[in-house]
């Protein structure tokens, strides 16, 4: 592979986009012909054709597709989701499908632990959202209500992605409930049951709880779209005197299409609405650093933390019903708050407020789903539901998973950038439009609000989207910072990136890259330890490092897989749960089954697994709590 | 046994060259083919030899893993055959099943908790051995993914759709949602961007 030049030159990107473009033709040249990419770009074409799957992969792939194609032309669901299991559990994929089922299976519960608060752990190349269209006009909603997706403050929603949609109207009688596999394997990596890992014995460190017998059906109900009324109403219950803006995105969005949203923004506040969730940022309390998350230092005590996360959304009148603390983030400054019905718990967040040393809100996410009672499910015992999960075979009732107890996210700082001095920023700015075509669009980057004369930048924000590099002088106006805007470039990211050794000296500190040259690191933290590779995300400006994010190696706090051979789950906490179907990646057809709408009881096993080497992973499994005809 | 092999080693030669088999009876109607694949098994066989190469590519140069991507490539078939039926034909066929690659591999990056040390990706493990060429070609393209890890994610996600998954750049445009100028823009620099990465990676190394 060429890896003389550290860049391409600019005839191998002209050759690359006259060969993808001649595929749109149907006429892309192979490898040594005329007009094939040379380079690079050539190279990993070259690589890419010559790639093939395992024959005797590609053949038991084949004939699972094939089973299940038979078995769902019967048109039995169950059964075909059977031929799917059936087709996973041929030996030689059984490992490998034991840890898919548990990783993928650990979306429900780390969606609502850990990735909700932790929305980058690990890049995500799209993010879609579903758009749900017209909604019935059947559907007797007062307010606007919608089970969507739970994010945490996220200043620019992603553009979302227009899906025929026909919501149906609320079902009179509760429908047969889909079996935990279809639940938690909908949008988590097909078949979704899981089985214990081969040999793992479990035991339990608490009583099984009685059963009730026959628990509430509840339909999660649907939304409306969200108007700029309704937006500019919540912005002020939310007691923010706010401008209004929307992201660019919304030019293209039919007023009827389900899927809106504004930004309300006061200062250096935001607060993100959509018609399923809210979303509330601080940039001063808590700045965003694209997405890293840390655990954090010099906390209040919990209790301290929980009664301001209550009384912030109390007075919010969001927190007016019945619910649980979960305090398990905490060391996030997460305060996580889940809604009961009929005191049992939805495993889903109802809302989450993080909370910042100081012992104030920085930030909160707030779900405006609710639910309707459509008559009651009977329910198994949990020691049935135990008694099937101990026998530790497959079935389509069971989903397990299990993640390390201790977070490995790498440790990063962020950079304040000192008021009256001059900063330069390198990255992506945030850019909303105003909701009154009067006023001026939103640009922030960075954690500063951009002022001054932006004309320029922001006729170069209405068709680009990439990096700039803007410079001016920080200032602080009625509590908002704000960058006085003296110039801007547009800037190629792939210059931002650096990796080096931080290095301390008495003329300055600096990073030491690969080559051996040095650049100046300005404003280092004092609690930056000296020779650790850093990767570092900035620009340079002469020999000066204007970094933004200085993070350590991902590999350096990396977690290995623990051996679960000699391992065991232990048990100390069982309960009956809702669950809720993920239905935001859902195909259109399931999102249309009222099935899927309902909270799925389930009854919920939690525990410890420990080996012989002393890790610590967390077990959670989903007994189906439900008996389907 | 032999059987097996004799097995696997046509559709070895199938699969290598899906342009050959593309010129035989599929239909050229993206809907048409999905119509067909809802409850005919050839169909979906067809749909599945036509598109199995680059699913399976795209996953290996995202992750790097031999065993990874095969998981990933079969949940890919899988959920496919499972609402081929809400394929409308607005778009391609190609960008609809990216689509859920891409998903899959969201949701795989998403709930990977126990993220293997990058040295691993070296460790191909596959349940059958594999010829010296392909095991050295996975572990280039397990080197390339490690250093696609190192850059935007929009970035690589672009590049490995169009030059491992084989799209347009309208068609990866589908899948990313974004204008083709974008993704034009996105594989431009994440080609730049890999080019440094690769250098740097080679010096370290």
């Amino acid at each position: 592979m060429d890896q003389d030049r550290s860049r391409p030159t600019a005839k191998e990107l002209t050759e690359l986009t006259a060969f993808l473009s001649a595929r749109e033709q149907q006429a892309q040249p192979s490898p040594g012909e005329p007009g094939f990419p040379t380079g690079l770009a050539g190279e990993l074409l070259s690589l890419a054709e010559s790639t093939e799957p395992d024959p005797a992969f590609a053949t038991r792939l084949e004939l699972q597709l094939r089973q299940a194609v038979k078995a769902g032309s019967k048109g039995s669901r169950p059964g075909w989701w059977r031929a799917l299991w059936q087709s996973f559990s041929i030996p030689e994929r059984k490992t490998a499908m034991k840890r898919l089922i548990a990783f993928a299976l650990i979306g429900i519960v780390l969606f609502a632990l850990i990735f909700i608060s932790i929305p980058s752990l690990f890049p995500t190349p799209t993010q879609t959202q579903l758009v749900l269209a017209t909604p019935p006009i059947s559907t007797p909603i007062s307010t606007p209500l919608s089970p969507l997706t739970p994010t945490v403050a996220l200043p620019t929603p992603q553009s979302p992605v227009a899906i025929n949609f026909t919501p149906q109207p609320i079902p009179i009688q509760p429908p047969t409930l889909p079996s935990i596999a279809n639940v938690l394997g909908s949008g988590y990596g097909g078949g979704g049951s899981g089985n214990l890992p081969q040999g793992m014995p479990l035991s339990l460190a608490t009583e099984l709880p009685a059963s009730p017998g026959e628990v509430t059906a509840y339909y999660r109900l649907e939304n409306t779209p969200l108007t700029l009324e309704e937006a500019s109403q919540i912005a002020f219950q939310w007691g923010l005197n706010a401008q209004l803006y929307m992201p660019a995105w919304m030019e293209s969005i039919a007023p009827d299409q389900i899927e809106r949203s504004y930004i309300a923004v006061e200062g250096m506040q935001n607060l993100s609405m959509w018609n399923s969730e809210l979303s509330y940022n601080d940039l001063v309390k808590s700045p965003v650093y694209a997405g890293h998350q840390y655990p954090q230092t010099g906390l209040p005590p919990s209790e301290q933390a929980v009664s301001t996360a209550t009384q912030y959304l109390t007075e919010r009148d969001y927190l007016n019903y019945p619910y649980q603390v979960d305090l398990s983030q905490y060391n996030y400054g997460l305060v996580d708050f889940y809604r009961l019905q009929e005191d049992l718990p939805i495993n889903y967040h109802a809302a989450s407020v993080k909370i910042d040393p100081q012992g104030q809100v920085g930030s909160a996410w707030v779900s405006r789903e609710e639910y309707q009672a459509v008559g009651s499910y009977p329910v198994v015992s949990a020691s049935q539901a135990w008694d099937l999960l101990n026998a530790g075979q497959p079935s389509d009732q069971i989903s397990i998973s299990y993640y390390p107890a201790r977070d490995g996210n790498p440790q990063y700082w962020g950079r304040v950038y000192p008021t009256g001095q001059t900063a330069h920023l390198f990255g992506a700015p945030t850019y909303f439009l105003p909701a009154d075509p009067e006023a001026s669009p939103y640009v922030q980057m960075n954690n500063l609000v951009f002022s001054g004369d932006l004309s320029g930048l922001l006729e170069y924000l209405q068709t680009n989207q990439g990096y700039i590099h803007a410079w001016g002088e920080v200032q602080e106006v009625n509590g908002s910072r704000q960058l006085q805007l003296a110039g801007w470039e547009p800037f190629d990211e792939f210059s931002g990136y650096y990796d080096g050794i931080v290095r301390r000296a008495p003329d300055g500190d600096f990073l030491e890259l690969n080559d051996g040259s040095r650049l100046s690191l300005p404003d280092l933290p004092e609690d930056v330890p000296a020779d650790i590779p850093l990767y570092t995300q900035g620009g340079r400006v002469d020999n000066t490092l204007e970094w933004f994010i200085l993070q350590v190696h991902p590999a350096d706090e990396g977690q290995i897989p623990p051996d679960l051979n000699q391992a065991q789950a232990v048990i100390d906490k069982v309960e009956l749960v809702y669950l809720a179907p993920w239905l935001n990646n859902a195909s259109p057809d399931i999102a249309l089954d009222p099935a899927y709408r309902m909270l799925v009881p389930a009854w919920s096993f939690t525990g410890h697994i420990t080996n012989t080497g002393g890790d610590d992973m967390v077990f959670q499994a989903f007994v189906q709590a439900v008996t389907n005809p | 046994m032999l059987k097996l092999t004799t097995l696997s080693l046509f559709l070895f030669m199938v699969n290598s060259h899906p342009h050959r088999k593309a010129t035989s009876s599929l239909p050229t109607n993206d809907l048409e083919m999905a119509q067909r694949a809802t409850g005919d098994p050839d169909a979906f066989t067809e749909l599945y030899h036509r598109y199995l190469p680059r699913i399976y590519r795209y996953h290996l140069a995202r992750t790097g893993h031999v065993q990874e991507a095969e998981d990933l490539t079969a949940q890919t078939f899988l959920t496919a055959l499972e609402s081929i039926r809400s394929f409308r034909g607005q778009g391609s066929l190609s960008s609809w099943l990216f689509g859920i690659a891409s998903h899959k591999l969201a949701d795989h990056y998403r709930h990977s908790r126990t993220e293997l040390p990058l040295e691993e990706a070296e460790q191909l493990h596959s349940p059958i051995p594999q010829p010296e060429e392909a095991t050295l070609q996975a572990l280039e393209i397990a080197r390339v993914a490690m250093v696609l890890r190192l850059i935007s994610p929009e970035r690589a996600e672009a590049l490995v759709l169009c030059l491992f998954g084989g799209l347009s750049m309208a068609e990866a445009a589908q899948v990313v949602g974004k204008s083709e100028a974008a993704v034009k823009m996105l594989v431009h620099r994440g080609l730049c961007d890999l080019q440094e990465r690769l250098t740097v990676n080679l010096e370290v190394a």
